[in-house]
C-alpha cells in the first residue's frame, strides 16, 4: 500500500483512465483512431513545452517564455522561408537556434546574474513576443510558407510525426531525468541548491543546461505550430505558457523544485487532450474544459499534500511497529 | 526593517528609474510636439488606468511574496457578472455586485492561499482558468454593452483620478498604517514576523481581496472607458500588471518595494506604448522595449543588493 501511495503520478494516471473510460461511454467515436491521432497532434506542442517545463521546474525555476519563444521561433522561420532564399532545413535550423538561443539567454541570466527565475524570463516573455512582431514587419500577423516547405506541412498536418516526435523527446526527457547524473543534479539543485553547489555540482552549468534545453524544444514545437497550419502567426504560442505548466503540476511535479517526473508531465497532457476530444465530441464548450482544467490544477496540489501526509504517517507507523 | 528605512533617508530606490521616465518623456516631447497636448495626456491616463489600478494590489501581493495571477480573470468574470445589471439601467447595484464578486474572488484565492496553504502561483493559476471560463460561459462571450450608465468614469480625466486615488490610498496604507508594515514584514521573513506575533494568514487574506477588489475597481473604470465589455478585453493584464510592479523596483522575492515605484513601472510601460504610436511604430513593438526594461530594472536591483 505505501509503495503505491509514493508513486507520485498516481492522481494523473486514475485522471486520464477516468476520462477514457468515462468518454468511451459517454462521447460517440471517443476511440476511433485516426480522429484521436488528429486530436493528440493538437497537444504535441504542449508535451514538447512540458517536457522542457519539468526539468526547469524541477530545478527549482520556472520558465514563462515559452509560449512567446515558441511564437518568435515560428516567425523566424516564416521569415527565412518567405523573405529569404534560404532552404527549408536551413530556415528550420534557424529557428531551432532562436529558441535556443532565447533559452540561453534565460540560463545565463538566472544562473550567472542569479536574477529571479520568474523576473527573466518574464522579461523575455515580453521581449520574444515584441522581437517577433518586428521581423515580421509593420502590421503583418501571419505569413504564409511557401511552397518548398511542403515537407514540413506534410509531417505535421497528413502525417502522425508530431505525435511520434513529441513522444521521442518525453522518453529521452525520461531518461535524462531519472537515469543520468544530469538529471539527479537537476533534482539536487531543485531540493537544496546550496546543499547541491557544497557536494561538488556545477549548480550554474546544469541550470544553463536546463533553459537552453526548454528554449530548443520551444524551437521545436515552433516548427510544429506553423507546419500544421502552413503559417507562420506572431501571435502562435499565446497562454501555452500556462497550459503547458498546468500540466506539469497536474503530472506531479513540485512547483518548489526537487520532485519531478516527466511521465506525469506528459499525462498531464494527455489529460488536457482527452478532456479537448471528449468534451469536443459532447459539444460540449471548451470553456467547461479550462474550469475543469483549473479545478484539477487545484484539486491535484491538495492530493498531493494530502498523499505526502499519508506516506508520511505511514512510515512513521512502520517505524514504530 | 532597519536597513529599509535607512536606505530611503539616502537617496530614494526610485530615483533611477523615475529619472529614466522624465528621459522617455522629454525625448518624446522634443520628437513629437502631439506627446504633451492635453488630449494625448488623456488618451495616456486612459490607458494607465485599469492596469494601474490592479498594479496597486498586485504589489502588494508580490511584497509579501506572493504572485496574483488571476487579476484579469477576475476583472472579466466582475465586469460580466455586474455589467448585466449595469446595462439595464440599476447602476448602482451593478456597481456594487461588480465590486462584491471581486471582492469574492479575493477571497477565493486568500482562502486556497492561505487556509489550504497552496503555493500562489498554483491557487492563482487555478482560479485564472476557473474564474475567466465562468465569465465567458456567463455571456457565452457576448458583448455586454454599458450605454453610457458608467460615462462618469470615462470620461476626460476622471479614469487617470481615480487612478492617482487609488495609488495615493495604496501608498498611505502601504507607507502610515501597520498592516501596510506587516506587508513588508512578511515578506521579508514570513517565520520570524510570525513570531513576533503578527497573523501571516490574516494579512495575506487581506491583501489577495485587496487585489480582486481593486480588480473590480479597474472593471468598472474599463466599463466606463469603453462603454462595453468582453471577456477578451483584458486577456494578459495580469502580466501587463506585474511587469510594472517588477519595472518599479518590487522584488519579486517579496519583502522590498514600494506602491511609488510602481507607478513609475506603469507610467514607463504606458509612455512606451503610446511614444511607439506617436513615432509611427506598431504599438506592439513597444513589448521588445517592455521585456529589456523588466530586465534592466532587474539587473540594477541586483547590484544594488550587492
Amino acid at each position: 500500500m505505501r509503495k503505491i501511495i509514493q508513486i507520485k503520478e498516481l492522481p494523473v494516471i486514475a485522471l486520464c483512465a477516468g476520462l477514457f473510460v468515462y468518454f468511451t461511454c459517454r462521447a460517440p467515436n471517443f476511440i476511433e483512431p485516426m480522429g484521436m491521432l488528429d486530436d493528440l497532434k493538437q497537444y504535441a506542442s504542449y508535451a514538447i513545452l512540458a517536457v522542457g517545463l519539468t526539468l526547469v521546474i524541477g530545478s527549482g525555476g520556472i520558465d514563462i517564455s515559452v509560449g512567446s519563444v515558441l511564437g518568435f521561433a515560428t516567425v523566424v522561420l516564416g521569415v527565412a522561408l518567405s523573405r529569404t532564399e534560404s532552404s527549408l532545413a536551413l530556415a528550420c535550423l534557424m529557428a531551432m537556434a532562436a529558441g535556443t538561443a532565447f533559452g540561453a539567454f534565460n540560463g545565463l541570466a538566472v544562473a550567472r546574474l542569479r536574477l529571479q527565475p520568474v523576473a527573466v524570463t518574464l522579461s523575455t516573455m515580453a521581449a520574444a513576443r515584441g522581437l517577433g512582431y518586428v521581423i515580421a514587419g509593420q502590421g503583418i500577423s501571419s505569413i504564409n510558407l511557401p511552397e518548398r516547405s511542403q515537407w514540413l506541412q506534410d509531417a505535421a498536418y497528413y502525417s502522425p510525426a508530431p505525435v511520434v516526435l513529441a513522444a521521442a523527446i518525453a522518453i529521452a526527457g525520461w531518461l535524462a531525468l531519472s537515469g543520468t547524473t544530469f538529471g539527479r543534479h537537476i533534482l539536487a539543485i531543485g531540493s537544496n541548491e546550496e546543499a547541491a553547489r557544497l557536494s561538488g555540482i556545477n549548480v550554474a552549468r546544469v541550470k544553463i543546461a536546463v533553459y537552453t534545453i526548454t528554449g530548443f524544444l520551444a524551437g521545436i514545437s515552433g516548427l510544429i505550430t506553423a507546419g500544421m497550419i502552413n503559417t507562420a502567426t506572431t501571435e502562435a504560442g499565446i497562454g501555452y505558457e500556462f497550459e503547458a505548466i498546468t500540466a506539469v503540476l497536474i503530472g506531479g511535479t513540485s512547483i518548489s523544485g526537487g520532485e519531478a517526473t516527466v511521465l506525469g508531465s506528459v499525462l498531464g497532457v494527455l489529460a488536457a487532450a482527452l478532456l479537448n476530444r471528449g468534451f469536443g465530441l459532447m459539444g460540449i464548450s471548451d470553456l467547461w474544459r479550462m474550469m475543469f482544467l483549473g479545478l484539477i490544477l487545484i484539486a491535484s496540489v491538495l492530493l498531493d499534500r494530502l498523499r505526502k501526509h499519508v506516506a508520511l504517517r505511514s512510515a512513521v507507523v512502520e517505524a514504530v511497529t | 526593517m532597519s536597513t529599509r528605512k535607512r536606505r530611503t533617508s539616502r537617496v530614494p530606490r526610485e530615483l533611477p528609474i523615475f529619472l529614466f521616465l522624465v528621459a522617455l518623456c522629454a525625448a518624446l516631447a522634443l520628437a513629437r510636439h502631439t506627446f504633451a497636448s492635453a488630449g494625448n495626456l488623456r488618451a495616456m491616463g486612459t490607458d494607465a488606468a485599469a492596469i494601474g489600478i490592479i498594479s496597486v494590489g498586485m504589489t502588494a501581493v508580490i511584497i509579501t511574496g506572493g504572485i496574483d495571477l488571476s487579476v484579469a480573470a477576475v476583472l472579466a468574470l466582475s465586469a460580466l457578472v455586474g455589467g448585466g445589471l449595469i446595462s439595464h439601467g440599476h447602476t448602482g447595484l451593478g456597481c456594487a455586485v461588480t465590486l462584491a464578486t471581486g471582492l469574492a474572488c479575493g477571497a477565493l484565492n486568500g482562502g486556497l492561499i492561505t487556509i489550504a496553504r497552496m503555493p500562489p502561483i498554483i491557487a492563482t493559476l487555478g482560479t485564472l482558468y476557473i474564474l475567466q471560463s465562468a465569465a465567458t460561459l456567463l455571456t457565452g462571450g457576448q458583448v455586454v454593452y454599458i450605454l453610457g450608465h458608467l460615462s462618469f468614469l470615462g470620461n476626460g480625466f476622471v479614469p487617470l483620478a481615480v487612478t492617482i486615488i487609488v495609488f495615493a490610498a495604496g501608498y498611505a496604507v502601504m507607507r502610515l498604517t501597520r498592516i501596510g508594515r506587516y506587508v513588508y514584514a512578511i515578506g521579508g521573513n514570513e517565520e520570524s514576523a510570525r513570531l513576533a506575533g503578527i497573523s501571516p494568514a490574516r494579512v495575506k487574506m487581506a491583501v489577495y481581496i485587496s487585489s480582486g477588489f481593486l480588480a473590480a475597481l479597474a472593471a468598472l473604470v474599463t466599463m466606463g472607458v469603453n462603454n462595453t465589455f468582453q471577456a477578451n478585453d483584458v486577456v494578459g493584464y495580469e502580466l501587463a500588471a506585474i511587469a510594472a510592479v517588477v519595472i518599479g523596483g518590487t522584488s519579486i522575492m517579496g519583502g522590498e518595494g514600494s506602491i511609488a515605484g510602481t507607478m513609475i513601472g506603469v507610467g514607463i510601460s504606458t509612455v512606451l506604448r503610446n511614444g511607439a504610436i506617436l513615432v509611427g511604430l506598431d504599438a506592439r513593438w513597444a513589448q521588445a522595449v517592455i521585456g529589456a526594461a523588466i530586465l534592466a530594472a532587474v539587473i540594477v536591483d541586483r547590484v544594488r543588493r550587492r
